[in-house]
């Protein structure tokens, strides 16, 4: 895994414990940080390259459980995976966190090296469907290009006899298979 | 005062400091850290004001930092104060809210006697 490509959000309401953390990660990833979770919805609609998000529970303006709720609505946010970073003594608050949608929970005081373990194995294995996703929407592009292309050539088939237009026709067939082999 | 008697005034752990955190500079950089932070404060005007959830944060908060800092008797403190505090629903226990104060007066006291030396 090219660690380099990961950008991790840090939501934390403590100066402290975001630079604790960023310290801990910043040698292996790309980090941002929010302090609280409106400022940390507004980062990740912001920066699509936002990988996994690092994720505290009590914040003033808005707390985690309410993060993890408005990233399940959002379309754009909810494969973004969580991993909750909170002082706990309960199982409750783990429960709560896990029915809400994050993928990990992770209790302080953390021991750095199973924190950059832990964000190391999702990211592992989120990775296929990340590229998936990626291809998706590659194909995608590719498919409303052919729409288009095609719709083209449904206006053009009406004046078959005219030899230019059949032309365009053969150049506008070859392009739509151009970027369908493209496609790997 | 070296690290580890400071730590050891405070009732904190400085082998699991060094552990997590490797090395006496990193320690000491997040000590200092902690002295400028204002969750104590926070706590004290929330627990005066009857502002319950504030003053439920800013112990939370205390608890985690110091946690992290393996500061075990104030983390420990605070803990106890976040659990009377969770239900949201009485004022802080004032024999609670001066155990926490008591813990991170002697942080604050060890912490520029640590950096005195």
């Amino acid at each position: 895994m090219n660690k380099a490509k990961h950008t991790l959000l840090i939501v934390e309401d403590n100066a402290i414990n975001r630079e604790m953390l960023g310290d801990i990660l910043a040698s292996d990833y790309s980090v941002v940080y929010a302090e609280n979770g409106q400022v940390a919805l507004e980062k990740m609609r912001e920066n699509a390259a936002i990988s996994l998000v690092l994720l505290d529970l009590h914040m003033p303006v808005m707390g985690g459980i309410e993060v993890l709720d408005a990233m399940a609505e959002d379309d754009r946010l909810k494969d973004i995976p969580v991993i909750v970073v909170t002082a706990n003594d309960s199982f409750y608050e783990e429960e709560e966190c896990l029915e809400h949608g994050a993928l990990d929970f992770i209790s302080k005081p953390y021991d750095p090296a199973i924190v950059r373990l832990r964000i190391g194995t999702i990211l592992r294995i989120l990775a296929p469907m990340r590229e998936v996703r990626e291809k998706m929407n590659l194909m995608q592009g590719i498919c409303q290009k052919v729409q288009t292309q095609l719709t083209a050539l449904e206006d053009f088939a009406e004046h078959m006899d005219d030899k230019q237009a059949a032309k365009s026709i053969v150049e506008r067939v070859e392009n739509i298979f151009c970027d369908i082999r493209s496609f790997k | 005062m070296t690290l580890l008697d400071f730590y050891t005034t405070v009732g904190g752990d400085y082998d699991e400091a060094k552990r997590r955190l490797l090395k006496d500079e990193r320690i000491i950089r997040f000590l200092l850290l902690f002295g400028a932070d204002s969750s104590m404060k926070e706590l004290e005007a929330s627990a005066a004001s009857g502002d319950i959830e504030t003053a439920f944060r800013a112990a939370h908060t205390i608890k985690g930092v110091a946690a992290n800092l393996s500061l075990t008797k104030l983390s420990s403190a605070a803990s106890t104060l976040t659990e009377q505090l969770r239900p949201r629903n009485e004022q802080p226990d004032q024999a609670l809210l001066l155990r926490v104060r008591e813990a991170h007066k002697e942080v604050i006291d060890s912490l520029a006697q640590l950096q005195a030396t």
